[in-house]
């Protein structure tokens, strides 16, 4: 007997924002972020009308985007099924050129901690001290990214989860195989319409830890990051520009963040760093050259004591 | 429609951009090295090489450097290793008594004095490698310190200012190791400009952007994903004494 949707159990049985492989309905974005940028990268390598100004900005654009998508797929993977999640990261790898599994610890564990076990960010603001805000801008993934990779390895060979290295290997297999598969077939097309946008997300991901965190005072526990609250951005970006609530709450999911961000965010965080759009922001201080700081007091000991309680409360749960 | 030779600009404007910040950005660390290195020679002060006598701090120590670490037990196969990593760092300068050219003199620190020391000097505070294990086995991991002591008895160079007072205190000579700071620098600027020249020319071989031999392209790629980690580790190696890291595996006995 056919059963119609309605009548489908297990579908009835699901809460309403999940789907029956996704937890949130909302992630078939960011699984259409990663396809259509599939879509573009390998039109571009096979389809020569499809090599064009347009398509060539799209792939710059969504391999950011890819790049985003790993950062919210690294927090809370968007899948029911364990396994998916894992195929997932390795698809998110060749997009980016870099392996998903990376995130682990350098953006979940050490980013997330700033500096307050007394080890510095890999990505720390101040790893490029060029007085020209712009150069900073453009020279900071050329530090950034050995940092974190020298870090990965080093974490690597000390983690307790048994198949990190496993899943960590299979992702770079995929992610630099792929391209190596491409590169040998058709040189030229490959690196320019499939590795330099995988470069461009890659080291994008990395810029965004210095725009985000560039003149904030990390030790705070609100004035830490930079928001970017314009709707439009947020929509595309999956919420990223919701930063302040994502550093104190990282277990929340991207989709509700910028409710929280309203509720408790706004009128704690100081002002200056919400911004509505970052394109403006980007122009008025890398390009015109108006930093600001914003210094708010040490925090950093409550910061630690409050994450250390909610650490202990969590192990007795 | 983009044409190859278009992207192939593009490209190679990107690949500068970044050759150009790598060498910009070591060119800054030589002229801060340069700035220091001044300061050695600033006239009323003076580098003087004594040994220790005496140091004002508990058990007649001279100088400290403490190094705050968090080690972690390594999980791949092999020696049960810790492998550790630098957190909080410190020193303190007491100053005291040191002999040069055959007489005794005190010699009293500036609050602001700097001590440099080579990372190889450090002793780890946990000795017991089992208990260390334990800990390092955690996610926590095990908490430690590399502390450097200089004493009586050893060497030291001292810059000292017109009032006699020390502003830099060293176990190594520091002049020797701007030096070889500002070296390994150039070298990785000389290195920098000359593979990314190389790599440009054989881009440019005629036809541009065409056909190109497997080993051309192996090299261009090869250059263009190693000159980052490079520069850093040669970035890092230019440091000065008290801004090394120190790290360090610790193998069961």
């Amino acid at each position: 007997m056919q059963t119609t949707r309605s009548e489908d159990p297990r579908r009835n049985a699901m809460p309403r924002n999940e789907t029956l492989l996704l937890h949130h309905r909302a992630d078939r974005r960011q699984i259409g972020i990663a396809a259509f940028y599939w879509f573009l990268l390998f039109g571009m390598y096979f389809e020569h009308r499809m090599r064009n100004v347009l398509c060539v900005a799209l792939a710059f654009a969504f391999a950011f985007l890819n790049s985003v998508v790993i950062h919210n797929h690294m927090h809370k993977g968007i899948f029911k099924s364990r396994r998916l999640n894992r195929f997932f990261r390795i698809v998110l790898s060749f997009g980016s050129l870099y392996p998903a599994s990376a995130n682990i610890a350098s953006h979940n564990i050490v980013h997330h901690h700033f500096d307050d076990d007394g080890q510095p960010d890999w990505a720390a603001p101040g790893i490029s001290s060029f007085r020209t805000p712009l150069l900073n801008l453009l020279h900071f993934p050329n530090v950034a990214g050995p940092n974190t990779f020298r870090g990965v390895t080093r974490w690597a060979s000390t983690t307790r989860q048994a198949d990190f290295r496993g899943q960590y290997l299979a992702e770079q297999a995929f992610a630099f195989g792929l391209t190596g598969l491409l590169l040998p077939c058709d040189f030229w097309p490959a690196l320019f319409f499939v590795v330099l946008p995988q470069l461009w997300g890659a080291r994008g991901i990395l810029r965004i830890n210095l725009i985000q965190h560039d003149g904030c005072d990390t030790s705070s526990e609100w004035n830490h990051s930079r928001n970017f609250v314009g709707r439009g951005f947020n929509w595309l970006m999956c919420n990223n520009g919701f930063h302040t609530i994502h550093h104190n709450r990282a277990a929340l999911h991207w989709s509700v963040l910028a409710d929280v961000h309203a509720r408790e965010c706004v009128g704690r965080v100081d002002a200056r760093l919400d911004e509505t759009s970052m394109i403006g922001y980007l122009l008025r201080v890398f390009l015109r050259g108006e930093r600001e700081a914003v210094k708010a007091g040490s925090e950093v000991a409550d910061r630690v004591e409050r994450r250390e309680a909610a650490e202990l409360l969590a192990k007795m749960e | 429609m983009l044409s190859l030779p278009w992207m192939g600009l593009f490209a190679l404007a990107a690949f500068w951009v970044n050759v150009l910040l790598i060498a910009l950005a070591a060119w800054k660390s030589v002229q801060a090295l340069c700035l220091r290195a001044r300061e050695l020679q600033r006239p009323g002060e003076s580098l003087v090489e004594a040994k220790v006598e005496r140091g004002e701090g508990e058990d007649g120590v001279f100088a400290r450097r403490t190094t705050e670490q968090v080690g972690r037990a390594l999980t791949l196969k092999g020696p049960s290793r810790i492998l550790f990593v630098d957190a909080k760092d410190g020193h303190e300068v007491f100053g005291g008594t040191v002999r040069v050219n055959g007489a005794s003199k005190d010699v009293p620190v500036k609050p602001e004095a700097a001590y440099w020391t080579a990372a190889s000097r450090g002793v780890r505070t946990a000795t017991d490698f089992e208990a260390a294990w334990t800990e390092a086995s955690t996610s926590r991991g095990v908490r430690t310190a590399s502390v450097d002591v200089l004493r009586p008895g050893e060497d030291v160079w001292l810059l000292l200012d017109a009032a006699g007072s020390a502003t830099l205190v060293a176990t190594m000579d520091p002049r020797a190791e701007i030096t070889r700071g500002v070296r390994t620098l150039g070298l990785l600027v000389l290195l920098t400009f000359l593979g990314a020249g190389i790599v440009t020319a054989l881009m440019l071989v005629p036809p541009v952007f065409g056909p190109t031999s497997t080993r051309d392209r192996v090299l261009a790629l090869t250059f263009f994903l190693a000159i980052q980690p490079i520069a850093v580790e040669m970035q890092d190696r230019a440091r000065l004494p008290n801004e090394r890291l120190i790290g360090g595996l610790w193998t069961r006995p």
